[in-house]
């Protein structure tokens, strides 16, 4: 079979997997919809997050930023993981004891205001608008490099099948449609890592095999011939600024 | 909850989450980006060990952070009964 088959065909799969489960586990109350029926279990709900984290901004351009930058780019990796220790520290436990569905309404309550609430409705607006442009980009590149067609088209499709299971299903479809999609993405992640730190260093777990000694005899540090490679290429060295 | 122990369960709250967010900052933006240099001198296996900060250690900071933090919070909860189920 071809590539290109074997593509449809992979794909394809998932699509009509997320799609299953969103019809499987759509929403039959308002509190289906917006907060799952409140009856995820810590882990699940943990790996919906992980998936939203691995999301195609990290996917595609987080990817590309540190094979780029270098140590530069690590402020990306800092910031992103940094900001959920924040919110899990600063917002996440007094929304929980609150009791209410959205941050919006916590905010409107805690400060007794209705502007306070409608502060935070445009703040969330402008934010999610700010984060679905990236991640429809994103979409459109990947969908237009899978079905080969142009970037509009591959973003109205990729749009379309959301549409799907974000309307069946909502809260509740998409905490479990992620969760297939963490399953996925760790998959997809963590198998090239291995098998490429596995083949250059010759142990299978990735964040020692990044500092460890290159397998090709030489005894050079792998961070340390990465550094020499880019810095042969014209570019700033690896792991210095 | 009496008045003094609303008062001495948000003060233990507060002084917990001051000591993880000092945490926090210290081994992403102090160790990660102000001395990163002093630190890159030192090597942790094949790593300068301000860049395994900055990439790596940071994050895995980040994890115990928030364990600690539940951890922590269930505890003081307990305490001061007013814990969930």
């Amino acid at each position: 079979m071809s590539l290109q088959l074997w593509t449809y065909l992979v794909v394809g799969a998932t699509f009509a997997l997320y799609i299953g489960i969103a019809f499987w586990a759509r929403a039959a109350s308002t509190s289906d919809f917006y907060v799952a029926g409140k009856g995820v279990h810590p882990v699940a709900n943990g790996m919906a997050t992980a998936a939203d984290w691995m999301s195609a901004a990290s996917f595609i351009s987080m990817a590309g930023l540190l094979a780029f930058k270098g140590y530069d780019a690590s402020v990306y990796l800092m910031g992103w993981t940094g900001g959920y220790v924040l919110l899990a520290l600063l917002l996440a436990p007094y929304l929980r004891k609150f009791g209410k569905f959205t941050v919006p309404e916590f905010i409107g309550d805690r400060y007794y205001s209705k502007l306070a609430r409608l502060v935070a409705v445009i703040a969330l607006i402008v934010a999610s608008i700010t984060y679905v442009i990236g991640q429809m980009k994103g979409v459109g590149v990947a969908f237009s490099r899978f079905l080969e067609v142009d970037f509009e088209t591959g973003v109205y499709v990729g749009m379309a099948i959301v549409f799907i299971y974000a309307v069946l299903g909502g809260m509740k479809g998409i905490t479990y449609t992620q969760i297939a999609q963490y399953v996925v993405l760790i998959f997809a992640y963590t198998v090239p890592a291995i098998f490429i730190s596995l083949q250059l260093t010759g142990t299978p777990i990735p964040q020692i095999g990044l500092g460890s000694a290159m397998s090709d005899g030489s005894g050079i540090m792998l961070l340390d011939k990465l550094d020499q490679v880019v810095t042969d290429l014209g570019f700033g060295a690896y792991t210095q600024q | 909850m009496t008045p003094e122990n609303r008062t001495a369960y948000w003060k233990a709250n507060l002084s917990l989450l001051t000591i993880l967010l000092i945490i926090w900052f210290v081994v992403s933006y102090g160790f990660g980006i102000l001395l990163v240099e002093p630190l890159n001198a030192i090597s942790l296996g094949g790593y300068k060990l301000g860049f395994w900060f900055a990439q790596q250690g940071s994050i895995y900071v980040f994890l115990v952070l928030i364990f600690v933090y539940a951890f922590a919070m269930n505890r003081l909860d307990k305490k001061f009964d007013v814990h969930e189920d």
